[in-house]
């Protein structure tokens, strides 16, 4: 409906956390500029379900990857706002090394077998 | 420590529970305005544009409902709420509740017993060497036998061996300046040797040792104990000295004489 291009939420497994600690590579974001800028870098492509995006956003927090604080958004708007820990830093450093090893790998499979 | 620190967050996140639905509840809220307001960006409607950003984001209820599982021990909260509906179930009928925990207290006990008289007799050692060539005898279908007659028994060489005791027989301990009645089975000599039953400590007695007491296990930890030394000591009974006293399991034995009227035990 309306989006039949979005790969609907379905992503690999993990690799949800994984997105969410890129898009905060630059800076810190609130819960809906995060899921704009996964959908807008993606040209459309990966949808996040919000319904996905705020346990997943808490699971980081769990993790001590990112913390959250109240700022106000460029509407002028209470928000709360993610930010990247170092520990999240090191974190998005081996899961991207992790994820290009098991995109390669795939790609390897699809194109010889 | 990583795990320190998650479980040091996760603790936090139990005292301030109330801040935390009410803090998602305003993100999510935002969320949605800021969807709405793209969306009517787009060329919607107001209407059109929340209706549609309220779609896309799916049941709110069940997005806080996941987010805080993330910081939750999911079983034990369903472990104490469980808990909490038993004891409120309980309270409110406590007729019920109190025969519930009665036909269990039964029903446990009446088990354990069960099965305690089950290991008893169906799969404890027997205590005396070779049951199955064991009898009882009753001369004459009497429960006692004259004294005589046990002798001409035991010298008719028609069994192994004869042995005898008389049971539920009584004696005076005297126990420094007191006097306890003690119950006990008078055996003949050659008892141990007739029927090989073991004893715990010391060693059984054999002929020529009319003077000497088998304790049970019960009366060396009530009456001494359980001391390491009693072996050897000088028990009074009926005013003779009994000394070797010889401990095991069930019975007390306090050889002397046998008077007139026993039972025989032969094999």
């Amino acid at each position: 409906m309306g989006r039949p291009e979005a790969i609907a939420g379905e992503f690999l497994p993990g690799t949800l956390g994984l997105l969410i600690l890129r898009a905060l590579r630059a800076g810190s974001l609130h819960g809906y500029a995060i899921s704009k800028r996964i959908r807008e870098a993606s040209g459309q492509a990966l949808v996040i379900e919000e319904g996905s995006l705020y346990p997943a956003l808490n699971r980081l927090l769990v993790k001590g990857w990112v913390v959250a604080e109240w700022g106000i958004s460029e509407n002028n708007r209470r928000a709360r706002f993610y930010e990247l820990t170092t520990l999240g830093r090191q974190q998005l450093e081996r899961e991207t090394v992790e994820f290009e090893r098991l995109v390669d790998a795939i790609r390897l499979v699809m194109s010889t077998v | 420590m990583n795990w320190i620190s998650e479980l040091w967050r996760k603790l936090l996140f139990l005292s301030r529970r109330e801040q935390f639905d009410a803090e998602l509840a305003e993100e999510i809220e935002l969320h949605l305005t800021e969807r709405a307001a793209e969306l009517q960006a787009q060329g919607l409607t107001p209407r059109e544009a929340q209706q549609r950003a309220r779609r896309e984001f799916g049941p709110v209820s069940r997005a806080q409902e996941d987010t805080r599982s993330m910081w939750q021990w999911q079983w034990l909260e369903d472990v104490l709420s469980d808990m909490r509906y038993a004891a409120r179930a309980m309270a409110k009928n406590p007729g019920f509740a109190a025969a519930g925990v009665l036909s269990l207290a039964l029903g446990t006990g009446a088990n354990t017993a069960v099965f305690s008289l089950t290991m008893e007799f169906l799969f404890s050692e027997p205590s005396v060497r070779e049951p199955s060539s064991l009898v009882t005898m009753r001369l004459g279908g009497r429960s006692h036998a004259a004294w005589t007659e046990y002798e001409f028994l035991r010298d008719s060489k028609l069994f192994a061996g004869v042995a005898g005791i008389r049971e539920q027989s009584e004696a005076n301990w005297r126990n420094g300046n007191e006097t306890q009645r003690l119950f006990a089975s008078r055996v003949t000599e050659n008892y141990f040797a007739v029927t090989g039953t073991g004893v715990t400590q010391g060693r059984p007695f054999g002929p020529g040792e009319s003077d000497a007491v088998l304790i049970s296990d019960r009366f060396w930890q009530s009456k001494w104990n359980g001391a390491g030394d009693v072996i050897g000591r000088v028990m009074v009974l009926d005013g003779h000295s009994a000394r070797y006293p010889y401990h095991r399991r069930r019975r007390l034995v306090a050889p002397g004489d046998l008077g007139q009227d026993h039972s025989a035990a032969a094999g």
